[in-house]
């Protein structure tokens, strides 16, 4: 019995050999790192003419998404998942350090086929990427900056809830605007090989978050020490308010002033 | 229980059919009377009320080549024991012609099948002679009235004059009665990959269902089946993934079992209506070889045929693992052909996992007499049945513990139904040199399938839409249809070259009238919000076919011709603005009311639209048989065939209505009987029978169907071809019947040479029945025993993204002991208690198992069922 099912098998795979019908799948190792020459403290200089200096900046990235589309083409596409465009994910999240270059790993590991990602998606989330409220801390980030001798230490504390809310607008779509493309930082256009047995390495830049910041109007929390508050609000009533939409504005588009995405995504040997 | 080799074109060997029939048919009421004129002179007075054996089927003898140098001319004369089931149980050489030709007699004799003969109300064991004559081919003799087998034989037999009875028999002639034998006309087989498998002693292999009888019957089945008990099998054959029979041609006795316009799959084939024990035989052809086949018969064709050999009241109980139990009911009536019987069957499950349960009920009986110069058949059958759908499993939800093996990805998925009733006449008759038949048959199919492949990953949020969350991706889908058709033809047979020609004309006709839902179901609250598809179609298909079976030497043949298919399609979408790709726009964009009246571009337009389209196919098909060496038979075979597409491609713009499938295979084939083997326990002598057939084939078919799980069914893809190799042999005795058979397959796509997924390059099936008395008696009376075992292997199957499956080892067994009119059966399935994935795939689907979503490929399967054990307990009242 056993030689009948060990021939049948040497024939099996005999047969195996004959042909495959295309493309792979494959798992990899993720991690998210800030960018290469991270420090920390890590100190630029913003567009707007502050010389920053950031002492934490940690995001929460609920999971990883790489597409095959180039980028968002369709102008009536406000569907969060587009089905059968996927080529790699990390369905799980990573609590990172940006201040520090060193790979810092995914909860779970990825999986995808073997295809060019042309789109990757970073999901601010800590959970349900739709949920209309979620109290997860998507950036956490505490720093000073200083412009012609004036300074102001300053943090943040990001959310994306009810407070990223946008309305519809137009009573007839109002599905135009779902909470879950807030929660998205969608990279494109990127070419990405998604290959077997490489990692993949997401790293992410702040300092492409404060191109449109002006911190000189952040409004004050405590006199003593002094602190000013990058507002978690998405509304622009106020100069502050203004600052704190502009970067969370800095944080889903993430342009360096190189004009480079402050997001990247490359899959290499480990 | 002999086996029934198919052997019967004459040409296989140097035969000298005409001359041999003519004898054999004018001595056939001879023996007939002759068994008749000994059951007299055993029941004593001669009025008493007795019925011969009439034959039901019989088989060519075959010329031996090595008696073709000497030419020899010779009478052989058998006496068959026939038992009272109408099997030829025992065959004695009264009148040796040779050794070679009592061989070629034995062999052909063997095969034949009778309704028993009764002495009054009770079927008994008889003995008949019946004489073969065997002459070379050039020497045929005058011409005289024929039949050959598969015709309707003589109607009526006339009493024979010389009886020449077994010893004992001395009954006159005068004491016979006029017999009315009833008979059917058989189709003429094209080639080696069209064979009848007659269960015999294999129906002691165990098989929980009609379709699970195909495993046994042709070679290189694979069966799969996610969506629960009452969904079809999907069905793997000579390389193509028939689905649900969407690729294969099923009918019951000649009425068609293929769903045409079912929303699921065009061609949707349910066999679970079909209750194994009433199952007699299974024609199978492998390829789209013959001309009586039509519409989806692009892997090849399934006809089964109908009868219980079991005759009187036979009552079985089982019960077994999971919660199982069957209550089975057939009844034969004593003094009718096996063609007549009523069957019924209740059975139920828990199922072996989360949403496997399953509830039927399903009755079949049939009426089956002389009537005028042919023979009536009535069939009428309902079924119903109401079961759950396991669905597929993630392998990484397997794999990490959040589920387990035999858990169900979507418990929701609950509430199916399916049903069936059908009423179908025939009718056949032999008139002069022609052979008649006829057949009406009205259908009434419903299905309600509940399904998601995919979990939550379609549903997305466009702008018109109210925001919402992923819904859930849960199919409902509803189809009911209504069919009514008929079938006949007309076999013409004549001599020319001194060899019978025949020459067949028939036709098929169906009209499909059904309608197709599919809904999209909210998983929180199993309310549907969105439809999917709705249609209405109506359906026709009429086919014409010539079909000729001509012979240029005894050894050299020509059987085949052209057919011609005229599909009609007529849909009604009443979904049609959002499904029509020309219409959706930022105005008007695709939103959940899916069949709400729009302006389209300021015009009011209903949402119904209808498309109609028709078209016909010319379909040649050939075989060339050629026999010049003792039992070998070598044939070489070309056909085409079409499948009709799903209505819904009708209602996208498709202008034909059907795919185009060519094939051909070369192979040959071996029959015979070869020494004698003995019961153990001193019974008569048989001899072994033993036949086998290798086939080289090559199909192509226009456009391939590939299952899509994002919309649950089939969707065109491009052309695609199969190479194989099939080999099967079977080899019987008195007390042993062994089948295997193996399939080697390569599928590909034609643009790009990749291998078409799901489909398994090897397949090897084995079944064994092992049948004896065993040496004990229980109160003077024997017990019998019969061992049934079968085991499938199948290779790796190719899975998209360069994947393999797993492969498959199953095993089942049976153990059954009769004594008296009691049977007591031990049933196991997968014995061996394999945890196998009985379908693999790999595609995207989420199902909320871990925070973020899935959407990248991913392995999911179907598990195959676990050990389970059965125990019936029958008994058979007014039977033997």
């Amino acid at each position: 019995m056993r030689a009948g099912v060990a021939l049948a098998g040497l024939v099996a795979a005999s047969a195996a050999c004959l042909g495959t019908t295309g493309g792979g799948l494959v798992t990899f190792n993720a991690y998210a790192s800030g960018p290469a020459d991270s420090t920390s403290p890590l100190v630029f200089e913003t567009p707007q003419g502050f010389h920053v200096e950031l002492r934490t900046v940690t995001m929460h990235i609920g999971a990883v998404y790489l597409t095959t589309t180039p980028e968002n083409q369709s102008s009536l596409n406000t569907s969060c998942i587009e089905p059968g465009q996927y080529v790699g994910e990390v369905p799980g999240g990573v609590d990172v350090n940006l201040l520090s270059a060193a790979p810092q790993p995914f909860s779970v590991q990825g999986d995808g086929s073997v295809d060019v990602a042309r789109t990757g998606e970073i999901w601010l989330t800590g959970g349900d990427i739709n949920a209309a409220t979620d109290a997860t801390k998507v950036v956490i980030l505490q720093g000073t900056a200083a412009r012609g001798g004036a300074s102001w230490p300053f943090d943040a504390t990001v959310t994306i809830s009810a407070n990223r809310t946008k309305p519809a607008g137009d009573p007839s779509q109002p599905g135009l605007n779902p909470i879950c493309k807030r929660r998205i930082v969608q990279v494109s256009p990127i070419v990405t090989p998604v290959a077997a047995g490489s990692s993949l390495y997401v790293r992410i830049d702040p300092r492409g978050w404060f191109n449109s910041v002006d911190l000189s109007t952040l409004d004050i929390v405590s006199a003593s020490p002094p602190l000013y508050e990058i507002p978690d609000t998405d509304t622009s009533g106020t100069p502050g308010e203004a600052a704190g939409r502009n970067f969370f504005t800095g944080i889903l588009t993430g342009v360096l002033p190189s004009g480079q995405s402050a997001y990247s995504f490359t899959f290499q040997s480990p | 229980m002999p086996a029934r080799l198919r052997s019967e074109f004459p040409s296989t060997s140097v035969a000298a059919r005409p001359a041999r029939w003519r004898w054999a048919y004018l001595l056939l009421p001879a023996s007939i009377a002759c068994l008749a004129t000994n059951a007299f002179a055993q029941s004593g007075p001669a009025t008493a009320t007795v019925t011969p054996p009439s034959v039901l089927s019989h088989v060519d003898a075959q010329y031996p080549l090595s008696a073709l140098p000497a030419r020899k001319h010779a009478d052989v004369v058998l006496t068959l024991t026939v038992d009272i089931d109408g099997h030829v149980s025992k065959v004695d050489v009264a009148q040796s012609g040779g050794a070679d030709l009592d061989e070629a007699a034995v062999l052909a004799a063997r095969q034949w099948t009778f309704t028993p003969a009764m002495r009054g109300d009770r079927p008994v064991a008889s003995r008949i002679k019946v004489p073969f004559h065997f002459a070379p081919p050039e020497l045929a003799p005058e011409v005289v009235e024929t039949n050959v087998p598969g015709e309707l034989p003589p109607q009526p037999a006339t009493p024979a004059t010389q009886p020449s009875g077994p010893p004992g028999a001395t009954a006159a002639a005068a004491d016979t009665e006029e017999v009315k034998v009833i008979g059917h006309i058989q189709p003429r087989f094209h080639g080696v990959s069209d064979t009848v498998f007659t269960m015999g002693a294999l129906s002691a292999v165990p098989h929980k269902n009609a379709v699970e009888l195909l495993k046994l019957a042709a070679p290189g089945i694979l069966l799969t089946n996610e969506g629960g008990e009452g969904h079809a099998e999907q069905v793997f054959m000579r390389g193509f993934d028939a689905r649900e029979g969407q690729d294969l041609e099923f009918s019951v006795d000649g009425v068609p079992i293929n769903d045409a316009g079912n929303l699921h799959g065009n061609g949707y084939a349910d066999t679970h209506f079909i209750i194994p024990e009433l199952v007699h035989a299974l024609h199978v052809v492998e390829g789209p070889f013959s001309p009586q086949q039509g519409n989806f018969a692009v892997a090849g064709s399934v006809d089964y045929e109908l009868g219980l050999d079991n005759r009187g009241l036979t009552a079985q109980y089982t019960t077994g693992s999971y919660g199982t139990q069957r209550l089975l009911l057939t009844w034969g009536p004593k003094d009718a052909s096996t063609g007549t019987f009523a069957g019924a069957e209740y059975y139920t499950t828990n199922g072996f996992g989360q949403n496997r349960q399953a509830k039927r009920g399903s009755a079949i009986g049939q009426y089956e007499a002389a009537l005028g110069p042919g023979v009536l058949r009535v069939t009428a059958q309902a079924y119903d049945t109401e079961f759950n759908t396991a669905g597929i499993m993630r392998a990484d939800d397997y794999n990490s513990g959040r589920k387990g093996f035999f858990d169900a990805e979507d418990p929701n998925l609950t509430g199916d139904t399916a049903s069936r009733y059908s009423i179908a006449l025939a009718y056949q008759q032999h008139k002069g040199d022609v052979d008649l038949s006829q057949q009406l048959f009205v259908i009434q199919r419903q299905m309600r399938l509940r399904e998601d492949f995919t979990g939550f990953v379609q549903d997305i949020q466009e702008p018109a839409q109210e925001l919402h969350d992923q819904r859930g991706d849960l199919i409902d889908l509803e189809f009911q249809g209504t069919t009514i058709g008929a079938r006949g033809s007309a076999r013409w047979h004549a001599t020319a070259l001194g060899l019978r020609q025949e020459l067949e004309f028939g036709y098929f006709a169906r009209s499909d009238v059904t309608t197709s839902t599919q809904d999209r179901v909210e998983a929180a609250t199993l309310a549907p919000y969105k439809r999917d598809v709705d249609l209405n179609a109506t359906l026709g298909d009429v086919g014409v076919y010539a079909d000729a079976n001509l012979r240029v030497l005894p050894w050299l043949g020509f059987r085949g011709g052209v057919r011609a298919d005229m599909f009609l399609f007529d849909v009604q979408n009443n979904c049609a603005v959002p499904n029509t790709p020309d219409f959706p726009n930022k105005q008007y964009p695709q939103i959940d009311a899916s069949c709400f009246s729009q302006e389209e571009h300021g015009v009011y337009r209903e949402p119904g639209q209808r498309s109609a389209s028709g078209d016909g196919a010319i379909l040649p098909k050939g075989t060339v048989l050629l026999g010049p060496f003792d039992h070998f038979q070598f044939a070489a075979s070309y056909g085409t065939g079409v499948r009709s597409i799903d209505p819904i491609y009708v209602s996208q713009g498709y202008a034909t209505p059907f795919i185009g499938v060519q094939s051909f295979e070369g192979g040959g084939s071996y029959a015979r009987s070869v020494g004698t083997s003995s019961t153990a326990d001193g019974g008569p002598a048989h001899p072994v029978t033993v036949s086998a057939r290798s086939v080289f084939f090559q199909t192509h078919v226009d456009r391939d169907l590939i299952f899509d799980q994002t919309v649950g069914r089939n969707t065109l893809s491009n052309g695609s071809t199969r190479t194989g190799w099939v080999g099967a042999a079977r080899v019987s005795g008195s007390f042993f019947d062994e089948s295997a058979n193996a399939t080697f397959v390569k599928a590909t796509f034609d643009d790009t040479h990749l291998l078409v997924p799901y489909v398994p390059d090897l397949v090897l099936r084995s079944d064994t029945a092992i049948f004896q008395a065993l040496p004990w008696k229980l109160r003077d009376s024997p017990i019998k025993a019969s061992l049934g075992y079968g085991v499938s292997y199948v290779g790796q199957r190719p899975l998209p993204y360069g994947q393999l499956s797993d492969d498959i080892f199953v095993s089942d067994a049976s153990l059954t002991f009769h004594w008296k009119e009691w049977g007591l059966g031990l049933t196991g399935t997968n014995i061996f208690g394999s945890r196998y994935r009985l379908g693999e795939y790999n595609y995207v689907s989420d199902f909320h198992s871990q925070p973020e979503p899935t959407l990248t490929p991913a392995r999911a399967f179907a598990a195959g069922p676990p050990r389970m054990l059965f125990l019936s307990l029958s008994a058979t009242l007014g039977g033997a």
